[in-house]
Parts: C-alpha cells; sequence; structure tokens
C-alpha cells in the first residue's frame, strides 16, 4: 500500500509496430529536412519557353473575361480533326485616350476548324465581320519547332503575322521571330540552377526604327514561383505565385510601365476543383473580377465572369456556356 | 543675410497677396483637399506606394497564412 515509487529503471518505450502493408515495401520515411541533394550541374532541367516564364501567374491572374453571352460548341469529327462555332452577344471595350471606358456593342459568330496531330498543328478561325485568325505550330525535328500565328483582316494595313522558330537544347531554350512590318526578335533563356533560369530578348521594329532588350528571370521550387521582367520599353514586371496544395494556388503581380506611368499590382486566388473552377483577384486600381467554370455534365461546362472596376464606376457581367472539350 | 531677407519678404508678399485675396484664395483652397484625400487623382509616387504595397503585403501573406486557404 502507498504508493511506493519505484526507482527501477523507466519502463522500456513499447516496441514499435510491426511493420504491415505497404510498409514492408516502401523505405522508411526520411527526415524532414533530407541533406541536400549533389546538383549535377551538367544536366539541368530545361527552362520553360521565354514567352511562358510568366504563365502560372497569367493563368490564375488573367482570366478571359468577357461581357455579355458567350457559346462555344466543339465537335469532334474524329480523332485529329474537329469543327467550332462560336457566338458571342456584348460589350466590347475600345481603348480610348481619356480615361473614360467606351463600350461598343459587338455580336459576331466564330467558325473555326482545327486540326491537331502530335507533330502538327492547325488551327483556323473566320468571324463574321471579316477577321481570320491562322495559327499553325510544326514539329519539325524532335528539338526544333515552327510556329505561325496570322490575323487577316478587311482593312489594309492592320494584318498581321509572325513567323517563331523555336529551339529546346538540354538546358536552354531559344527562339527567333520574323515578323511583318519588319519586326525580328529573338530570345534566349537558360537554367543556371536546378532551381533558378535567366533569359534575355531582344527585337527590332523597322519600320518605326525602333528596338528593345529585356531580361527575366525565374525562381521555382515545388511550392512557388517568382518572376521577374525588365524591359527597355520601360516596363518592369514582377510576379509570384504560392502553391498551396494541387487544387488551390495564390497569386501576385506588379506591373509598372514607365512610359504611361502607370502601375498596377494585383493579388488573385485559383480554386481547381472537380466540378468547377473559380478564380478571383483584387487590383490596386480599385477592380474586383471573378471566374467560374462549371462543369454541369460531361463536356458541358457553364461559365460566369463578373469585373467590377469601384474607381471608374464600370461593371461587366458575362455568363455562357461551352459544350465540347 | 541681405539677401534671404529680401527673398523672405518677397515670399511673405506673395503668400499674403495669395492667401488675402478672395479669388486667389477660392482658387487654391478648392484643391487642396482634393490633392490630399483624392481616389481618383493619385499623384504616380502614391501609386507607385500602394501598388508595392499591396504586393509585398500579398506575398508576406501568401507565404505565412496560404495554408488556411487550402481545401
Amino acid at each position: 500500500m502507498g504508493s511506493s515509487v519505484s526507482h527501477a529503471a523507466a519502463p522500456p518505450p513499447p516496441p514499435s509496430p510491426p511493420a504491415v502493408g505497404l510498409a514492408v515495401a516502401l523505405p522508411p520515411k526520411q527526415d524532414e529536412k533530407a541533406e541536400p541533394k549533389n546538383v549535377d550541374w551538367l544536366n539541368l532541367p530545361c527552362p520553360v519557353p521565354f514567352e511562358e516564364i510568366q504563365r502560372e501567374a497569367l493563368m490564375s491572374l488573367k482570366p478571359e473575361l468577357f461581357e455579355g453571352l458567350r457559346f462555344d460548341f466543339t465537335k469532334g469529327l474524329n480523332q485529329r480533326f474537329s469543327l467550332s462555332h462560336s457566338i458571342f452577344m456584348g460589350s466590347m471595350e475600345v481603348p480610348s485616350q481619356s480615361s473614360d471606358t467606351f463600350k461598343v456593342p459587338t455580336a459576331h459568330y466564330e467558325f473555326g476548324a482545327n486540326f491537331l496531330d502530335p507533330k502538327l498543328m492547325l488551327v483556323g478561325r473566320v468571324l463574321t465581320d471579316g477577321r481570320l485568325n491562322a495559327r499553325v505550330k510544326c514539329d519539325l525535328t524532335d528539338n526544333l519547332t515552327l510556329k505561325i500565328n496570322a490575323q487577316l483582316t478587311n482593312e489594309p494595313h492592320f494584318s498581321q503575322g509572325m513567323f517563331n522558330f523555336d529551339y529546346k537544347g538540354t538546358d536552354y531554350r531559344t527562339q527567333f521571330q520574323i515578323g511583318n512590318n519588319a519586326f525580328y526578335g529573338a530570345n534566349y533563356i537558360q537554367s543556371i540552377s536546378p532551381h533558378l533560369s535567366l533569359g534575355t530578348e531582344i527585337f527590332w521594329l523597322g519600320h518605326q526604327r525602333k528596338s528593345g532588350i529585356g531580361f527575366a528571370a525565374r525562381y521555382n521550387t515545388d511550392k512557388m514561383v517568382a518572376t521577374g521582367q525588365v524591359a527597355s520599353t520601360g516596363i518592369v514586371a514582377l510576379s509570384y505565385v504560392q502553391k498551396i496544395s494541387e487544387k488551390v494556388s495564390l497569386a501576385s503581380d506588379f506591373m509598372y510601365n514607365h512610359l504611361t506611368q502607370d502601375v498596377t499590382s494585383s493579388f488573385g486566388y485559383d480554386y481547381i476543383l472537380r466540378q468547377c473552377r473559380l478564380r478571383g483577384k483584387l487590383d490596386s486600381n480599385g477592380v474586383v473580377a471573378a471566374f467560374l467554370e462549371e462543369r454541369l455534365n460531361m463536356g458541358v461546362n457553364f461559365i460566369l465572369s463578373a469585373e467590377v472596376d469601384h474607381r471608374k464606376k464600370d461593371y461587366k457581367f458575362g455568363f455562357g456556356m461551352t459544350v465540347g472539350e | 543675410m541681405a539677401k534671404s531677407s529680401a527673398s523672405m519678404e518677397k515670399l511673405k508678399g506673395f503668400l499674403s497677396s495669395q492667401i488675402n485675396d478672395e479669388e486667389k484664395w477660392a482658387l487654391n483652397a478648392v484643391n487642396l483637399p482634393l490633392l490630399y484625400f483624392s481616389f481618383t487623382h493619385l499623384t504616380l509616387l502614391q501609386k507607385l506606394l500602394r501598388a508595392a504595397g499591396l504586393f509585398a503585403a500579398s506575398i508576406v501573406l501568401m507565404r505565412n497564412f496560404g495554408d488556411l486557404m487550402a481545401i
């Protein structure tokens, strides 16, 4: 009786439970802070293309907001060929010199044809207002790709065309561009480390005798992507994306334009769920926007778009439906 | 010293002409609060501070409290 505290050695810790199931096959869990792996500097990963350096931020922060009604129907005729029909009825903003927004009511029907092959992609769209968009992507070799973009209009001097030659190396990518109006451009991006890649671009506009140079950097890990771009045209663009999980990411970007003396920063979220994708953002100019794509059924998506500019008192709401892939 | 006192007199004279004259006061005083408190007419520096502040604060929030928004 009585509490006789035994001074014997503390009871041995309970034995670890026997390994069952997968634990037998898998190696034991390492500590949280594993030792850093040795970096193979001659085998760095290939960086993203230069024009896609901010793709995560653009995907989250720049959804295709619209005002009005949108209906897209895509019909696949066979494995490679499909046709698409699109109707849009609403207002489109016309860029104006003053700060007031200038909207033009627009309605158009767009017919499209797509040919998708592993090595060749052809996409064409023709609109009721006479515009034709064409895109070609052709893998000439395993590392060399040719891309052609063309926009043809009825109005003289408004048509545009661009040829891009992309070469993918082991740890670098380079691109050469030729466009109408004597436009020549080139860019190069190189992996410096497994997480960091640096790039540069240069362009020359023949008709206007203008040239420019720009530099870009991208740092990415599993959890985040940070990019920065500076151009001699007076643009500084920074972005940061935090991947919270597979379904959720948060993004923020900052853009300063020295020529127009304009600076904008935005913060947004991107929720990719099983039945829907919801993106929203808040701007330093007082703009709040949201874009929802809800999957109602197999191949049927319902779209809602909203953009509220509190400063200019401009409210844009749109709804639409997408049928087919 | 003489020059600075002369210029101070000129400055005082100028200020009093702006403040004491009814028309000039109406012209100057109206714009003053607008510049400080306007939401629509911000200087570039104010816009830059606002945007940089939003960018930096959002990064800090994302890194420290981002997990709260996970599903």
